[in-house]
């Protein structure tokens, strides 16, 4: 990974006073790291412009892109601006994207003290505090004439997010095996009982991870605002749709193919009727996958 | 000793239930640990792992060896959970012991050399390290001992040389802006603490907690008030922040 950062962060920033398409900001540590502002809605002409803004950090540089649902991205938008990045991925420009809003995103300061994103398009948020009576006002700015940033806010925001799609993969394992141990006693395990057992509502948020997983929550419906509900309440990130695409375009075709390969397995084992499940050869392609990303799933 | 009785540190109850169902089939009597554990002496404890803490699955085999290792030498820590190792003191939940009676009584003791698996959390040894560690941007200890030296230079001036409080203010207090620094120690622990829960010493965390809530007055005013600083006995408080902490760094961080 390279050294030099950029974060790249498409918001509604002009409620925050942002008046042309993006701007810079620095950070107040010696790094150079660099963090874009960018109001951007998605359009077919949006794809172009981003492609533009990633490749003019150069090849010396790892760019986190940051897409805010709200202004139109999707997982298909995300397929098509990685997509129009793969001759500057090929020639060893590293970058990432990520989409987020209306839930429980660590970028934001409501969600994670050191978060970047505020309210109204600012840098800053009031939190409550068990140690103060009043609301504090939490800022990732550490002076807004001269556009420098916290690198404590920053470095966090990256870091969380350098793991984010392992650690996403890694809970759903868990917590997918961790839910079906009362039946390990019932062995072989039978599919329709298993989604059954999912369906139930006790277990409805595990249910629908599994779907976001398995590419099974279309934008719009009754099923991606429940997620995004327990999004808010939990604030933390359930969706999948950012992480099959980085996980072509980022850690290479066999990544990819391996994430294909288990929700193959999934939808051709959980989700169909009256099959029988392998619990360990569910793990094993879980695992299999997971050892294939290099990074931690947590730092 | 209680010979058939086995401690479970758990943060899920259904781990602890299927543990407890197996177990008890086993002929053992399994007992759920709330965190940190009590003080009931068994042959063997099974540690659930990754344990879930602050929404994070926390790797925490390594700290809770240490801490057996020092008040129960002789017991077993055995891990349990989904990954697919075999090791005498693991248990996969995908693949229990044909005999666990046998598998336990061949487990090693926590006071004999292994290195627990890979568990695949958070490595909280690192987070502990980085808690402690003299500098850096997630360093609490760091920036409680500014604060701590600050403090106690004032009340030197105050104490010692009948130096006025206003005057201390405004040269000392407001000078090396205390109340930032405050707010900075607050930060860092609030992103600390959660990961600690359901480790030996949170007993220890919570009251260091609860502490910090009670000076907050003091903090909160912009360290204006004297009588605050004296009532809340802000000065003693921190320093027995600090010596808690150290006691914990050097069983755990070492």
């Amino acid at each position: 990974m390279n050294t030099a950062r950029t974060m790249i962060i498409v918001w509604s920033w002009k409620h925050g006073g942002l008046t042309a398409t993006h701007d810079e900001w620095s950070t107040d540590s010696d790094i150079n790291d660099k963090l874009i502002r960018a109001d951007i809605p998605f359009t077919s002409t949006a794809i172009g412009l981003l492609r533009q803004m990633v490749e003019a950090e150069g090849l010396d540089r790892s760019v986190y892109l940051f897409l805010h649902r709200r202004h139109g991205y999707s997982q298909k938008a995300i397929s098509q601006i990685l997509n129009s990045l793969s001759d500057f991925q090929q020639s060893g420009g590293v970058v990432r994207s990520f989409l987020f809003g209306e839930g429980g995103d660590y970028i934001y300061i409501a969600n994670n003290h050191r978060g970047l994103l505020g309210t109204k398009g600012t840098f800053s948020a009031k939190l409550a505090s068990p140690y103060h009576e009043k609301d504090q006002l939490v800022s990732a700015i550490v002076r807004q004439e001269e556009k420098l940033v916290k690198s404590v806010h920053f470095n966090a925001v990256w870091q969380h997010y350098s793991y984010d799609f392992k650690a996403k993969i890694f809970e759903l394992r868990e917590d997918l095996f961790v839910a079906f141990l009362p039946f390990l006693d019932e062995e072989p395990l039978n599919s329709s009982v298993l989604y059954a057992f999912l369906q139930r509502e006790e277990n409805q948020l595990l249910f629908l991870r599994l779907l976001s997983f398995i590419g099974k929550i279309r934008k719009g419906t009754a099923l991606e605002n429940t997620l995004r509900s327990f999004e808010q309440t939990q604030k933390r990130s359930f969706f999948f749709d950012d992480c099959q695409e980085n996980l072509k375009a980022v850690y290479g075709v066999q990544e990819g193919r391996l994430y294909e390969e288990l929700v193959m397995f999934i939808k051709t084992h959980l989700f169909v009727h009256d099959q029988t499940v392998d619990l360990r050869q569910l793990r094993k392609q879980f695992d299999v996958l997971l050892r294939n990303m290099p990074e931690l799933a947590y730092t | 000793m209680n010979t058939k009785g086995i401690g479970i540190i758990s943060s899920d109850k259904t781990i602890f239930n299927h543990l407890k169902r197996r177990l008890t089939a086993a002929e053992f009597e399994p007992y759920h640990l709330s965190t940190p554990t009590e003080k009931t002496i068994f042959d063997y404890h099974i540690l659930s792992t990754p344990l879930f803490i602050g929404q994070t699955y926390v790797a925490t085999t390594a700290l809770w060896k240490k801490y057996f290792k020092a008040t129960q030498p002789t017991t077993k820590l055995i891990t349990s959970g989904f990954q697919a190792q075999q090791h005498s003191n693991h248990i996969d939940l995908l693949n229990w012991p044909d005999d666990v009676s046998l598998f336990l009584a061949n487990a090693r003791t926590v006071s004999e050399e292994w290195e627990p698996i890979a568990e695949g959390g958070l490595d909280i040894q690192r987070k502990l390290y980085r808690f402690f560690e003299g500098h850096g941007d997630e360093s609490l200890t760091d920036v409680l001992h500014r604060i701590l030296m600050t403090l106690t230079m004032a009340h030197d001036e105050m104490d010692k040389y009948q130096v006025a409080y206003t005057e201390v203010y405004e040269e000392l207090l407001q000078h090396s802006n205390i109340a930032s620094k405050w707010q900075l120690l607050l930060n860092r622990w609030v992103n600390y603490l959660p990961h600690f829960a359901a480790l030996p010493f949170f007993t220890t965390f919570k009251s260091i907690d609860q502490a910090l809530q009670t000076i907050a007055p003091y903090f909160e005013g912009g360290c204006t008030n004297e009588q605050l600083l004296r009532n809340l006995d802000c000065l003693e408080t921190l320093r027995t922040i600090k010596e808690d902490l150290e006691i914990i760094a050097r069983q755990y961080v070492n």
